[in-house]
């Protein structure tokens, strides 16, 4: 059954998000050093440069499907870069020679062997190394190697594997089911630190083959957070069991690239004319929550290259679009998870001269969930638990029929005290005197786990769920002093150190949008 | 399941309720600012059913298998919260004691005066709900009607709701944002 699951992915595979990814955790787990690893105009026909353990130097074109001679004509401007540019890169000498491989899911048809050693003749004649052929066929021992004793093996593991392996790859990742599996995979027993370094890489691997169906139909965002989780759970292993950089470092880069990857080309395509048009008829609230999720996707990237001093990396036509999406009240919130994608909106808008609009959506956020959530109401937004589809679902459910009788609710908020926080710092005190009688009705909730690494994992079994009310009176100092406090020290490590993967580790993980994590972030990104 | 639970008292609809989705301590705040934590406990039902040879039930009978559970659950719950209150009222000293005799309008209002009661911003009390026995009930509903009508229980009751609403006027008036 796996090496004809692992045949059919390889049938389905495309080369970005897919092989490119799982190819590389294949060559880590040889013992190869990925020195670059991705997709850009710079590539100069090399999306994998790597070393081996005998010091030479590999190159590696990645294709995917049956490779015929007009298939190969159309890419051999890039197959003859790949033999002929030098590598430019810090790591290695000028003028170095390199080997090359042309990659592919499928197999390559015999005319284009012969070319190839063809031209393997006339490269040979010009000094260069010949290309080698890679047939996905040749590949599929080397999966199944990496990860050989980590399949499912009890029947409920097994069909719960499928069920994400065979998901239509369009908004029905099941986040929590997927999680799962990566915590059965990379579970909290005593395991030796060399078996948890290949389970971490068997995790990229295993993520390969569920994200495929996504990356396949362009759902973008289900494959950003399937690849955020995945690192979120690779990182937390390597927390757990104390492991060093260089058992646990590289698989981590790789997924977190591969996330990385997929918020890109849901940025660029939010950016596309009419990127945001509905392909089909739908109620006005899904749409909005798309563009909801879709801006915080460019605002993200945004911030992330404004952080590395990048920022003109985006198109220009990201500012006005904002403006006008925010002018227009295109975006929804439909919940507390949504407020990881209002955050980073607000973040771009006050870095885009824009500062007034920024706070103006965390005040609309503050007085919603005042409005909402106070200890009498009745009709709460839904918790951060609950994402835009399951928020939409149950209003669709609500109409077909009344709800059985439940008691009385108790809301809460959990995103309440970082608003009040993120307001203070801005020294908006008359937003928040105007809104505190109703602030002090709201009961904040918090999740602190027991371990500060199980943040990482999507459900956490050990920890302590807080609930707290803002102060009555409350002094305005005591309330900024409070607000500047931030102790990092109950953040994972990654998130503490890493602040790109801290912003798509809020995004992907609403839930885990503690106070803490936020005013990190607004400290990073803000 | 739920109706069931619920249909045990109609104090269980009004006591408000989430579900704690992670971890398993949970801390809260009082009013009074103090922080206290939530012993859980755990509520077991054992239900018997005696099944019969190749006879099922009937669709009403499935339906009570699941309404059974749901109201022992409910009754263990009341138990629970009733051990509680009386845990906490004689701790608190929070007591007014009928020496066994029938209710009074004078114990009456020594209990509505223990209690804490809010109001609307234009002062009309949210009056409180009692929960009573039985006896007390019957009792209650044949005195009340009578005490409502004698000038000195309105004179009492009259300074209890205006200290009362003194009282949560000036708690509201705390809330606020101060230099």
């Amino acid at each position: 059954m796996k090496e004809r699951l692992v045949e059919d992915w390889l049938i389905k595979a495309g080369e970005r998000g897919g092989l490119d990814v799982a190819f590389c955790q294949i060559l880590l787990a040889k013992g190869f050093k990925i020195l670059r690893a991705g997709h850009s105009p710079t590539e100069v026909g090399k999306d994998i440069i790597a070393i081996s353990p005998d010091k030479k130097i590999h190159a590696y074109q990645i294709k995917c499907g049956h490779i015929g001679l007009k298939d190969f004509e159309a890419i051999q401007p890039q197959v003859t870069n790949l033999i002929e540019a030098a590598i430019i890169h810090p790591s290695i000498p000028r003028g170095a020679k390199h080997h090359s491989y042309l990659v592919t899911t499928g197999e390559f048809k015999l005319p284009v062997e012969v070319t190839v050693q063809a031209l393997n003749d006339a490269w040979n004649g010009r000094g260069h190394g010949p290309l080698t052929l890679i047939r996905g066929s040749e590949l599929v021992p080397d999966f199944m190697k990496l990860a050989a004793d980590f399949w499912p093996v009890d029947p409920p593991e097994v069909r719960s594997f499928l069920t994400l392996y065979l998901a239509e790859g369009k908004g029905d990742l099941d986040h929590k089911g997927f999680a799962e599996f990566l915590h059965r995979l990379l579970p909290d027993k005593d395991l030796s630190k060399p078996i948890v370094a290949r389970r971490i890489a068997a995790a990229g691997l295993f993520a390969s083959y569920l994200l495929e169906s996504f990356n396949r139909q362009g759902d973008n965002w289900s494959a950003f957070c399937g690849w955020t989780i995945t690192a979120a759970h690779q990182a937390w292993a390597a927390e757990r069991y104390g492991l060093q950089d260089k058992m646990w470092k590289h698989s981590f880069d790789l997924t977190r690239g591969a996330a990385l990857a997929a918020l890109d080309r849901l940025s660029f395509e939010t950016l596309e004319p009419h990127g945001l048009m509905p392909h089909e008829p739908e109620i006005d609230d899904y749409t909005r929550m798309r563009n909801t999720i879709a801006f915080s996707a460019v605002a993200a990237r945004y911030l992330m290259h404004r952080r590395a001093g990048t920022p003109d990396s985006l198109p220009n036509a990201a500012i006005p679009m904002l403006d006008q999406l925010v002018r227009a009240n295109r975006f929804w919130f439909w919940g507390e998870s949504a407020f990881p994608h209002f955050l980073s909106i607000a973040w771009m808008l006050e870095h885009t001269g824009k500062c007034l609009y920024g706070e103006h959506v965390l005040i609309q956020i503050l007085t919603a969930l005042t409005r909402s959530n106070h200890q009498l109401s009745q009709n709460p937004v839904a918790g951060p638990e609950l994402s835009g589809d399951e928020v939409l679902t149950s209003l669709f459910k609500k109409l077909e029929r009344t709800e059985p009788r439940r008691g009385r609710k108790a809301p809460v908020s959990y995103c309440l005290e970082s608003i009040i926080h993120l307001l203070a710092l801005r020294m908006r005190r008359q937003a928040l005197k105007a809104r505190w009688y109703e602030i002090t009705h709201v009961e904040m909730a918090s999740f602190q786990p027991k371990h500060a690494a199980d943040a990482l994992l999507w459900h956490c079994e050990q920890g302590e769920e807080k609930t707290r009310l803002q102060g009555k009176p409350q002094r305005w100092q005591t309330l900024t002093g409070e607000a500047r406090a931030n102790d990092l020290s109950s953040l994972p490590e990654i998130l503490r150190k890493d602040a790109d993967f801290a912003l798509m580790f809020m995004l992907a993980y609403p839930h885990r949008a503690s106070t803490t994590l936020v005013k990190a972030l607004d400290n990073w990104f803000g | 399941m739920f109706d069931a639970l619920f249909s045990v008292s109609p104090i269980l609809s009004q006591i408000p309720t989430r579900p704690q989705r992670e971890g398993r301590a949970s801390t809260f705040q009082d009013e009074q600012g103090k922080i206290k934590a939530i012993d859980y406990k755990l509520i077991s039902v054992p239900i018997q059913r005696k099944l019969e040879d190749a006879r099922g039930m009937t669709l009403q009978e499935f339906v009570e298998t699941a309404r059974e559970p749901g109201t022992g659950v409910g009754k263990e719950m009341m138990r629970g919260l009733f051990e509680m209150l009386d845990k906490v009222t004689k701790e608190t000293g929070n007591v007014v004691n009928c020496g066994g005799k029938p209710i009074d309008s004078t114990s009456f209002l020594d209990l509505l005066d223990k209690v804490q009661i809010d109001f609307t911003p234009e002062g009309i009390p949210h009056w409180p709900s009692f929960c009573s026995g039985s006896t007390m009930q019957a009792q209650l509903q044949e005195q009340f009607p009578k005490w409502l009508v004698d000038p000195a229980f309105q004179t009492r009751l009259g300074k209890i709701v205006e200290r009362k609403r003194e009282e949560f006027f000036e708690r509201e008036t705390c809330r606020r944002l101060v230099d």
